[in-house]
């Protein structure tokens, strides 16, 4: 799964620890995530649709292997 | 994952304390390097074997090791099960990851030392592979954690 993570970060000029700190997750998972080491859970992809304030697909895109 | 057994963060300090000591004084003592006066002397050993009748029963003073071991044990789960600062569902999987591969590691060790091992050896690889699948767990679990957070990149 591919993502957008760290544009939309960006976009907020949010640091990855800030970010992490609104949804309650560590630094790591953030970073993860961005890697695309590590897909989320629903709750955690719509905790950071919430920050973001737009849907999960303009963010997480699923790739042919998925 | 079953974050709802962890024990709570400021266990693992301690877990480690145990580890470290239990393991240090264990080793010392197997390797006859150093011992300690008998620390257990009056503790019964509920199960042992049997006394034939017309002999009498014995005590012997437990051996300190009996003491290393359950202080590794207990050590061993604090400082494995203990949430980390910040628990979250990746810490999670970090967690589940690294018992698989402890399971793995730990009985291919295994299927090795029968192959590979026997005889008094084998009694002495059977002594340590006890310990193992809870060490290998707590050593790859600690290793990622720690390689994921300083190999973080500079924030932007």
């Amino acid at each position: 799964m591919k993502n957008s993570l760290r544009v939309e970060r960006a976009i907020l000029r949010l640091t990855q620890d800030e970010l992490a700190r609104r949804i309650g997750v560590s630094r790591q998972t953030i970073n993860a995530m961005e890697a695309g080491k590590y897909v989320p859970s629903t709750v955690l992809a719509l905790k950071l649709a919430r920050v973001f304030g737009k849907p999960v697909e303009q963010f997480f895109e699923l790739e042919d292997t998925d | 994952m079953l974050t709802r057994y962890l024990f709570p963060h400021r266990f693992k300090w301690v877990g480690w304390v145990l580890v470290v000591v239990s393991a240090t004084l264990g080793i010392l003592h197997m390797t006859n390097t150093y011992q300690l006066p008998p620390l257990l002397p009056g503790l019964p050993s509920l199960i042992n074997d049997p006394v034939p009748a017309n002999q009498p029963v014995e005590l012997s003073p437990r051996e300190n090791t009996d003491l290393y071991a359950v202080l590794l044990i207990i050590g061993g789960l604090l400082a494995a099960c203990s949430r980390e600062r910040h628990e979250d569902e990746y810490i999670s999987q970090i967690r589940l990851d690294s018992l698989l591969w402890a399971l793995y590691v730990y009985c291919t060790l295994l299927a090795l030392a029968f192959i590979v091992v026997s005889g008094g050896w084998f009694f002495t690889v059977m002594t340590y592979a006890m310990f193992a699948p809870l060490l290998l767990f707590l050593l790859r679990f600690e290793l990622v954690v720690r390689l994921s957070a300083h190999g973080l990149p500079d924030e932007k």
